[in-house]
């Protein structure tokens, strides 16, 4: 409710028939063939194309992922420019992989010397991890009504 | 035959017949030219941005979630598209505005014409000219509701839907506006 006075339900919906009668006398006609000239611009299921353009970009990254692991496993990859810009595209793979695991050795350890071993300990990260997935999955979902409200 | 669902026609269209949409569309577009219509002034704009308005909706109609109304999603693609391009237009601006009204252009609304005979066209147009400027002096938040329920002829629950708003707020606010209106348009109610 606002901070406005609240009015009564039969108040708010008396009907004011002159003005009605008034303002639907002032709506406009609309253009004879309108519907067909909508129908005429629309173009082919463009949702069939999205779905479409979505597996070309899964099939983009994976091309990419298999092509830096041919370089990675095909080593010296020569001394001609482009040599070394696929060089640099290695060594950048193989520090970002080198990172992420030795991140999550980290991050494993880390746990693992905070459990110390306990149940007790193991079924509260558990029930903790349950809960932000819970968020998270809330979260996401509050965002996708939204979109789809808009 | 019997009026199909808007959700129904939706499932149909995605299902491949296209040609369903057309209902949609016949449905709606008196509606949505009308509303945007009392936003943009122009009858030629309002075409324009209606058929604009239903290939956006179109285009993203496999992602409406038939949880909501539709006309709720169409009436809010409509007043987006409305309100980026009275901004767009906004930005063009003065200098524009001053040549119109150098040319003599008026910025009014037309009023259809149903009256036979040779004043008629005059006293429509007067009355048209009435009822916009009538509308546009309202607060704005009394107004944003009054096109829609008058032009866009949603119903209360859909104007709730659509601004966010609970039910009693929206019948207060139109209630009031609707006061107002009356008011400001005394003269032309006791023809």
């Amino acid at each position: 409710m606002t901070s406005e006075h609240p009015i009564q339900a039969s108040e708010a919906e008396e009907p004011l028939e002159a003005l009605d009668h008034l303002l639907a006398q002032a709506r406009v006609g609309v253009q004879k063939d309108f519907s067909r000239r909508v129908m005429e611009v629309l173009p082919d299921a463009p949702w069939g194309h999205r779905t479409s353009r979505s597996w070309l970009w899964v099939a983009a990254v994976a091309a990419g992922l298999v092509l830096g692991a041919t370089l990675l496993l095909a080593g010296d990859v020569g001394g001609s420019p482009a040599g070394a810009i696929a060089d640099l595209f290695v060594t950048t793979l193989s520090a970002g992989a080198g990172f992420l695991a030795a991140s999550w050795s980290g991050i494993g350890s880390t746990v693992d010397a905070a459990l110390g071993g306990s149940l007790r300990a193991i079924l509260g990260l558990g029930a903790a991890a349950a809960g932000a997935y819970g968020l998270l999955f809330g979260l996401v979902r509050r965002r996708r009504r939204a979109v789809a409200r808009r | 035959m019997a009026l199909e669902k808007d959700e129904e026609l939706i499932a149909a269209v995605l299902a491949g017949q296209v040609e369903k949409y057309e209902v949609l569309v016949k449905r709606y577009q008196g509606r949505v030219v009308n509303y945007l219509y009392r936003l943009l002034r122009s009858l030629d704009d309002a075409h324009d941005m209606a058929q604009e308005v239903f290939l956006r909706v179109y285009r993203a109609l496999d992602r409406y979630n038939p949880e909501y109304r539709f006309s709720t999603w169409l009436f809010r693609v409509a007043q987006n598209a409305a309100i980026d391009s009275v901004r767009k237009r906004r930005i063009q601006t003065v200098s524009m505005e001053r040549r119109e009204n150098q040319e003599g252009e008026s910025s009014s609304f037309d009023f259809p014409s149903h009256d036979p005979s040779p004043y008629g066209d005059l006293r429509n147009t007067e009355r048209g000219s009435a009822i916009g400027d009538a509308i546009d002096g309202l607060p704005a938040e009394y107004r944003e509701l009054i096109q829609l329920r008058h032009f866009g002829e949603l119903s209360y629950g859909e104007i709730a839907d659509l601004k966010e708003m609970p039910l009693g707020t929206v019948k207060n606010k139109l209630f009031r506006g609707r006061q107002m209106l009356k008011e400001k348009l005394a003269d032309y109610l006791t023809d």
